[in-house]
């Protein structure tokens, strides 16, 4: 944990997320307009005073926007990246700990949602699911959950084998306890900082769906939303995508500068 | 060796018949009628009906799903579409040189491009070279990549006029694409490769190289980089599966016609053939680069080939 505090990096990182949250957290109170408030006299003004990033196509408040569709964002990103989590914590340690036929099958069915490449199967599922911002939180949550699921498995496989869970089991501990307070607390490091780069991943593909008309739908904003409808004004209106793109990328930045933090902190094979 | 291609190339086809089954499935679950959707407001019920029937909607799961297997592992094809009864085999054949017309591209432009980059940030660590190409790399992971295809155009088609932005009439009209889509797993790969090489170069064997008298270039070369290669093939494999995915979404800004635009177009109008065809044509590509990446493996890893040699040794 000191080790985390001492990365400059990665508390930049903490700090803008924490910033672009509590921004995010206090929309409805910080904008200064609606994020579906149409101005069409207005429609295409510079950045200025009265409208701090301009204003897009249909004369709504791009500033006011872009602090809404940080809180689509940030849910998408936070909600399936925990699910993810909760999920491969359980099936990692089942799965891990169990072996045999139980594993077997499991990893099988990992193995084929595997064999579909990341972004294709949330293009799919979200056909499958619908539109909208829960239906893109399961959506995500699905091929987060594959790859993290296995990293569970593989540690509590090796946790599996330390001398402290056979002493527990000589103890006639409950295989479910030695699940929670043995193998669990020890394989939870590796998990935290794939939730992290989940996050940042999830962000980014709720994005790109958005930017092809899945996910999340108008009038609720959202920064790839925002970049999709900006397209055809980018000749005369360079800012409406420049401000959702660095958006963005400063959140998804601030996380991955965070994983990789957090990854440094918790590796023991760090000389330093 | 050759026993390791067989059995990958083997096992490619319960993976790629797991993932056509999974995508049938999955889409079978969708809600809608597409009869309603090819006929229209205006039809009768007894069209809607007659409609069904041909399209076979009216048989069971299980009916269904082999039929389409057999269609498709039989006879390729890959039915026709909902909108305009076009073969769907047809229009993916004509598309795919596209595909992998910009997938190869991006890959190629990656791994060119990133893996020199990371060696010599690690070879160069903590000066300039260093610090600048991480700080861009980190930046590139975090821009989407239609992002990215956004600002180039702006840049250079319209303020500068130097390429174009939309169509598919030359090798002009891919620069952008390739640039954009490569720009991430670049990134990574430069990333990587880097923390790869560090690690390696940290090792004693190259402090004995070194002090062997070993010139830079034969120690970071002869020993360094083989040794680091394995990681970075690693993350090369999982860096294309994305771009794969990234491939949909810049032929679609870029208007290149392609496999991954057909699927979005696909996907837009409930055209479910369409997508199903596309989703399984991108998933073998993705299964045989996986399978390359695997067969790169084998040549690296003097690990692979001793388990396949030592076998052999042992029985004879």
């Amino acid at each position: 944990m000191k080790r985390l505090f001492k990365n400059k990096s990665a508390m930049a990182g903490l700090i803008v997320l924490v910033v672009i949250i509590l921004l995010s957290l206090l929309a409805p109170i910080i904008a200064p307009y609606g994020y579906a408030d149409i101005d069409i006299p207005n429609m295409f003004s510079s950045p200025s005073g009265q409208h701090l990033f301009g204003t897009d196509h249909m004369g709504r408040d791009i500033f006011s926007r872009i602090l809404y569709g940080g809180r689509a964002s940030l849910q998408i990103g936070i909600l399936s990246s925990l699910t993810a989590l909760v999920g491969a914590l359980i099936i990692g340690s089942v799965a891990g700990y169990f072996g045999g036929t139980t594993d077997n099958i499991m990893m099988r069915i990992l193995d084929v949602i595997q064999a579909m490449p990341g972004f294709l199967l949330s293009v799919t599922l979200s056909a499958v699911l619908g539109n909208g911002l829960y239906q893109t939180i399961v959506a995500l949550s699905i091929g987060n959950l594959a790859t993290s699921a296995r990293i569970m498995r593989g540690s509590v496989m090796t946790i599996r084998k330390s001398e402290y869970i056979d002493a527990a089991t000589a103890d006639n501990t409950n295989r479910f306890d030695i699940i929670r307070k043995h193998i669990l607390p020890n394989a939870f490091s590796p998990m935290i900082v794939q939730a992290t780069m989940g996050c940042a991943r999830a962000i980014l593909t709720a994005a790109t769906l958005s930017f092809i008309g899945l996910g999340v739908q108008p009038p609720t904003p959202e920064w790839g939303a925002m970049l999709s409808e900006g397209r055809s004004y980018i000749r005369d209106y360079p800012y409406i995508i420049t401000v959702p793109g660095i958006a963005i990328m400063l959140t998804v930045l601030a996380l991955n500068l965070l994983g990789d933090g957090l990854r440094d902190a918790l590796d023991p094979k760090q000389k330093r | 060796m050759w026993r390791y291609i067989l059995k990958r190339l083997l096992w490619m086809i319960p993976v790629l018949l797991g993932v056509t089954w999974l995508i049938f499935t999955l889409l079978y679950f969708v809600p809608g009628d597409p009869a309603y959707t090819i006929l229209g407001p205006t039809a009768t019920e007894g069209d809607l009906q007659a409609m069904r029937e041909t399209l076979g909607l009216t048989d069971g799961y299980f009916t269904r799903l082999f039929r389409y297997l057999g269609d498709v592992i039989l006879r390729f094809d890959f039915g026709k579409s909902y909108v305009g009864g076009t073969s769907v085999t047809a229009e993916i054949m004509s598309r795919l040189p596209n595909t992998l017309i910009l997938c190869l591209g991006c890959m190629l432009l990656s791994v060119i491009v990133g893996i020199p980059l990371g060696i010599n940030a690690a070879v160069h660590q903590g000066g300039l070279w260093d610090s600048g190409s991480m700080l861009i790399a980190l930046a590139g992971v975090s821009m989407p990549p239609f992002w990215v295809g956004l600002l180039l155009v702006l840049v250079f088609s319209l303020r500068l006029g130097w390429l174009p932005s939309v169509g598919y009439a030359g090798i002009t009209y891919f620069i952008l694409p390739w640039i954009s889509n490569s720009f991430q797993g670049l990134a990574l790969q430069a990333r990587q490769t880097r923390s790869g090489m560090l690690e390696v170069l940290s090792s004693d064997y190259i402090t004995t190289a070194r002090a062997k008298g070993m010139s830079k270039r034969q120690v970071i070369f002869g020993h360094a980089l083989p040794n680091a290669l394995i990681p970075v093939i690693t993350v090369a494999g999982t860096s294309l599966g994305n771009m794969l995915g990234g491939t949909v979404v810049i032929e679609s800004l870029f208007a290149i016609p392609g496999v991954g635009s057909y699927m979005i177009t696909g996907v837009n109008g409930r055209d479910y053939p369409v997508v199903m065809a596309s989703v399984i044509i991108l998933a073998l590509l993705f299964a045989i680069i996986m399978l390359l990446v695997d067969l790169l493996y084998a040549a690296v890893d003097p690990r692979i080939k001793a388990q396949y040699s030592a076998k052999r040794r042992v029985r004879g």
